[in-house]
């Protein structure tokens, strides 16, 4: 399908008006407030400039086409020095009392000097703030106890200057139109399919970062994404969705029509079949979870609880704190984030990234070895033991940066094939005297709690799941469950890995907003997991069948 | 022959309006719970638009957004006229009002599955509304007599659609707007929003009415901040909400008053600030006047009844009264002499002006106010005790109830005095507070542009509810005539009494603005309906103002890059 063009456009000769306009801001702040009170010891700018293209269909017409771009200028100013300065927490009060971080729009193809104004408005801005909040930690830590932690806030990053090429990615959605009519058609044909949709997104983004230590960066991102969602209202109100969609780096790597055209009759059966199931039970036993469900699992009960800057934060549970060296998982499985991977399972991956949003050089962290916990996801916050950044500081625009997963890669040195991994099931059940258990195909994502006052726990949402019998009975297709749990209980019943690797690419939520990352895993098998219901919808399916060609379906 | 009648039928099929008659007849014919109060009254009101969304800052665009939209508002009324489901807000549970983006293109299936879920939704939510009201009303004493909803006749017409709006022509206005304040380094913020919403408006409902009318308008705001030497904050705008384009003044006229918007702001930098507080007469001039109108009168005369709402929390149950935010028809509300009409047809080349209102009802001239005294309300069919059916002020947005709002408003004044009149009788009253001066309030601040760093927007209100945006642009005149501009005050209790103040009137000024429709609020600078107010300078005799409680921040350290200009 060559619908799409995509070329990276070679460095123009001329200058980048907006580099040249934050290059100018930044000297002319730093210079202004050297040897001044107060002054900024550290200032930051990064800016996201991005293109964006969306086509959605429904029903066999085109809903939705917009494409657009935007400009946003992120700014972090920080005052003290790299041991203690203005973004240290100050006890007994919430961040969210403290501005620390100012974002704004800048203006597109505009003078550098028009830009460079609304730098100014921005910096000004975040310096006060920065100044403000600097007077209280002060203070703060003049009447508080000492920290948990006494790592310094910040670390030092030497200066890298890696101005590489812009995202140039053209899209041309008209063309794409007749393609999402027809699969949008295909996807609503069944007439318990209430509602569906197909989407084509696209996004060519160019990031800048640069700061006062003098590094200077700039890196293209390319992400497309074709989805399609079908839903239904079951008779007792639950509401079932279906969601299949591929990411990628390359419009060229998008599926073909044929193969997406299979697509929309699966969901759409799926989403049917899934109508006429049974409603799934609270059950706690044996769960083979499948790549995709698996990677979501570490994602949740892992990967959120090893981001480095919760390990000195005092309102969080710090699981795995002072976990490093202990086995947590079988001495099979090794588990390492490494946003520097584009591929793997022969998928683009979502987390990929040469630089990340502090300018700090990606690189792989070693998370689990050989079953063993070793470390941490490390932005620029060091912790107790891990100093320096390991290239994992990530933020939505507007946000500031903290340790992020990116793409979160479980391997296996004793890969089990599906026919094993269902024996060992069948096994695992006869031991624990159980009639069946459950395969979890597909999930719609997930979330989990790390602090200290709510429960420790993980949510991860199923969306396609079978129960199996151990007397060998076919399996059955359930509907309506989450597997629940708590962290460390979850990881000591991880039983084996498959040989079969999938991809999860998506977009993560936290503190620092929403980032797209991955999580590849092969199927794994556990002892035990809690299965509780979904929330049921109270709403009954519509009254009216709906429209359909020559009159009502 | 046969091609060419074929394809005159084509083109004369409207597939948007078609399927949807029919979609709205079969949930009439069939929607239905068994043991639950039917469907006596669907309506569909459809957006058929194209929306431009431009925004500029120093010659760059910020957002540039050129798309088309179609918004379906359902509304579904279960139970009777006398007793129904609508205008009873169950606390964000559904009210029989819902809304959906439907698709972009003309086909018939996917427009008609759209409408389907969406009044499915809102039928459920009718009933189960209908159902708290019905127990509400089981608790009281006294019967409300008000019926829900006021018959109207059915209506058709097709007045077609307005024509396009260019979005390179309004690019280049904010791009070269926005472009003016380079040459303005103490500005330290300036944004231009350039807008326009073109295409239908298209009125279905059970009864047979089909209305489709044009609807066309373009609205350009230029918002400017600078900072003054004590860190006060100065927010103002030029503004142009007009029908299309060619409406717009042109370039020279524009760019002229862009200067001086940047100039005026420049000069209020560094003017005095007030005293700490003014007591005695008040002239209110230009925009100022029709925006002490806009603010205090026109919700004032908004007639459709509040939506009741259950008791909640405890045991103690207080009923909220089913009656009008409006004051009472035989109240006064202005003085004698004082008259107000709104007649939203009275000039079609207005972007307020309709035919139609948002009900499909025919828009009507309605004599609001004679001699100070409210005689009626802007209505809908959603009638209240004062004004039991529409008079075609039904405005809103898709996916709620359409409630009474002003289109074309004047204010009258049977006796305009000259501007030297006004001076000398303002220069009178002034004697009783031991003043040698007076006040002339020119502009107020704009709701819609607040943002950071403004500080307090509206001072505060009278006892009925109504309040005054601070005043942004203040003079002290003299008995010489002799001015001296003031900065920092605002009103302390300005509610709709001081219109019953007013002593005098003189010339009129018109003025179009955006204006959220009743109970949603200003949700940002380019969301509402135009309104057109004509009213007249007018001087109040007593109204206090004190200097504002702004908590100023320090300029910033450094001036503005632009300063380094060439």
């Amino acid at each position: 399908m060559h619908l799409l063009a995509l070329s990276l456009a070679a460095l123009a000769a001329e200058p980048d008006p907006l580099l040249v306009a934050l290059d100018a801001e930044l000297d002319r702040t730093m210079s202004a407030w050297e040897g001044e009170e107060d002054a900024p010891y550290f200032l930051s700018y990064r800016v996201s400039d991005t293109a964006r293209w969306r086509l959605s269909a429904r029903y066999g017409a085109i809903a939705y086409s917009d494409e657009g771009r935007s400009r946003t200028l992120d700014v972090s100013a920080r005052v003290g020095s790299y041991d203690l300065d203005s973004t240290h927490p100050i006890k007994g009060e919430s961040r969210l009392n403290m501005n620390l971080h100012t974002g704004q729009a800048l203006p597109m193809d505009a003078t550098s000097q028009a830009i460079q104004a609304a730098v100014w408005t921005a910096t000004s801005k975040s310096i006060t703030d920065a100044q403000e909040a600097w007077l209280r930690v002060q203070t703060n830590q003049q009447v508080k106890v000492a920290d948990e932690d006494p790592s310094p806030d910040f670390s030092p990053l030497s200066p890298i200057e890696d101005i590489g090429e812009r995202a140039e990615l053209s899209v041309d959605l008209s063309a794409w139109e007749p393609a999402l009519m027809a699969l949008s058609a295909r996807l609503d044909a069944p007439a318990e399919v209430h509602g569906s949709s197909v989407s084509l997104d696209a996004v060519a983004e160019t990031q800048y970062v640069l700061n006062s230590e003098g590094t200077r960066l700039r890196q293209p991102r390319q992400w497309l994404r074709i989805s399609m969602s079908a839903w239904s209202r079951v008779e007792d109100g639950q509401l079932v969705r279906l969601y299949r969609w591929k990411d990628v780096h390359d419009p060229a790597a998008l599926p073909d029509l044929d193969t997406l055209m299979r697509w929309a009759e699966e969901v759409a059966a799926d989403t049917v079949a899934l109508r006429e199931a049974d409603e799934g039970e609270p059950y706690t036993g044996p769960v083979l979870l499948r790549g995709k469900a698996a990677g979501v699992f570490v994602h949740e009960v892992l990967g959120h609880r090893v981001e480095g800057h919760r390990q000195k934060n005092e309102n969080e549970g710090h699981t795995f704190r002072d976990k490093v060296g202990e086995q947590l998982l079988p001495s099979s499985i090794s588990i390492i984030d490494d946003p520097t991977v584009q591929m793997a399972a022969g998928e683009h991956l979502n987390g990929y990234y040469r630089y990340d949003q502090e300018g700090a050089p990606a690189q792989p962290a070693v998370l689990v070895e050989d079953g063993v916990f070793r470390g941490f996801l490390m932005s620029r916050s060091p912790i107790e033991g891990f100093a320096q950044s390991n290239g994992h500081g990530r933020a939505q625009t507007w946000r500031q940066p903290v340790a992020r997963m990116a793409n979160t890669i479980v391997t296996t040195t004793d890969p089990r094939t599906e026919a094993q991994l269902r024996r060992q099931l069948a096994a695992e059940l006869r031991r624990q005297d159980r009639e069946w258990g459950l395969i979890v195909d597909e999930i719609g994502g997930g979330f989990t709690m790390t602090g200290r006052v709510y429960p420790n726990a993980f949510n991860v949402r199923a969306t396609y799941a079978w129960k199996v019998y151990a007397d060998g009975r076919p399996d059955e297709l359930i509907r309506g469950i989450d597997l629940v749990g708590t962290p460390l209980v979850a990881l000591s019943n991880v039983l084996a890995a498959g040989s079969d690797p999938e991809v999860f690419n998506g977009f993560c939520g936290a503190e620092s907003g929403s980032v797209p990352n991955s999580a590849v895993s092969p199927s794994l098998l556990i002892r035990q997991l809690e299965v509780q219901k979904k929330e049921s919808g109270s709403s009954r399916p519509p009254l009216r069948p709906k429209p359909a060609e020559g009159g009502e379906s | 022959m046969m091609l060419l009648t074929l394809l005159a039928t084509a083109a004369a099929e409207d597939i948007l309006v078609e399927s949807l008659s029919a979609e709205l007849q079969s949930n009439m014919d069939a929607l239905r719970l068994e043991d639950a109060a039917e469907p006596y009254f669907i309506s569909y009101l459809i957006y058929d638009v194209d929306n431009i969304s431009i925004t500029a800052q120093l010659g760059g665009l910020i957002d540039d957004d050129v798309s088309p939209s179609r918004q379906l508002g359902v509304g579904v009324r279960v139970g009777s006229a006398e007793l129904d489901s609508a205008n009873f807000d169950a606390l964000g549970e559904g009210d029989g009002f819902s809304r959906r983006t439907l698709v972009r293109d003309d086909v018939a299936l996917a427009l008609q599955h759209d409408a389907w879920l969406v009044t499915d939704g809102a039928y459920k939510s009718a009933v189960e509304n209908l159902s708290r009201k019905e127990a509400l009303a089981r608790r009281r004493i006294a019967v409300d007599e008000t019926p829900d909803f006021a018959p109207g006749a059915p209506q058709q017409a097709d007045l077609g659609s307005a024509e396009r709006v260019d979005a390179a022509a309004l690019r280049e206005t904010a791009r070269a707007l926005s472009a003016i304040f380079l040459d303005y380094p103490e500005i330290d913020a300036s944004t231009v929003y350039s807008g326009a919403e073109f295409g239908r408006r298209i009125m279905l409902d059970s009864t047979g009415t089909q209305i489709i009318e044009p609807t066309s308008e373009v609205a350009i705001r230029v918002v400017a901040r600078a900072q003054a030497p004590d860190g006060a904050t100065l927010v103002d705008e030029a503004r142009w909400v007009v029908r299309t384009l060619a409406d717009l003044p042109d370039a020279a006229s524009m760019h002229a008053e862009v200067v001086a918007l940047a100039e005026r702001l420049g000069a209020w930098r560094v003017q005095d600030v007030a005293e700490t507080e003014y007591i005695g007469p008040v002239l209110f001039e230009d925009g100022a006047a029709v925006d002490l109108f806009r603010h205090l009168l026109l919700p004032a005369l908004e007639g459709t009844p509040a939506p009741e709402s259950p008791p909640r929390g405890s045991r103690v149950v207080s009923f909220n009264a089913k009656g009008s935010s409006a004051l009472g028809v035989r109240r006064r509300i202005l003085p004698t002499g004082f008259s107000v009409f709104d007649d939203p047809t009275v000039d079609l080349s207005l972007p307020s002006a309709y035919r139609y209102d948002w009900e499909g009802e025919p828009a009507q001239r309605v004599e609001l106010v004679a001699d100070g005294i409210v005689r009626s309300h802007f209505s809908t069919r959603t009638p209240s005790d004062a004004v039991p059916a529409s008079n075609g002020h039904g405005r809103g947005f898709p996916g709620g109830l359409i409630r009474g709002m002003a289109a074309n408003t004047v204010i009258d004044v049977k006796r305009a005095s000259s501007a030297r009149q006004l001076h000398r009788q303002a220069m009178k009253l002034t004697g009783a507070y031991d003043n040698d001066h007076y006040l002339v309030v020119r502009r107020l601040s704009e709701p819609a542009i607040a943002g950071d760093d403004v500080g307090a927007m509206f001072s505060l209100g009278g006892d009925d509810g109504a309040a005054l945006p601070a005043p942004i642009e203040v003079v002290r005149v003299y008995a010489d005539g002799s001015e001296v501009p003031v900065r920092g005050l605002s009103f302390a209790d300005a509610g709709l009494s001081v219109l019953r103040d007013i002593t005098a009137a003189g010339e009129a000024t018109t003025d179009t603005f955006l204006e959220p429709p009743p109970r949603s609020g200003y949700r940002g600078q380019m969301y509402g309906l135009s309104v057109t107010v004509t009213a007249p300078d007018v001087l109040i005799g007593e109204l206090e103002l004190v200097a504002g409680t702004d908590a100023a921040e320090k300029p910033p350290r450094l001036p503005s890059p632009l300063v380094e200009r060439p």
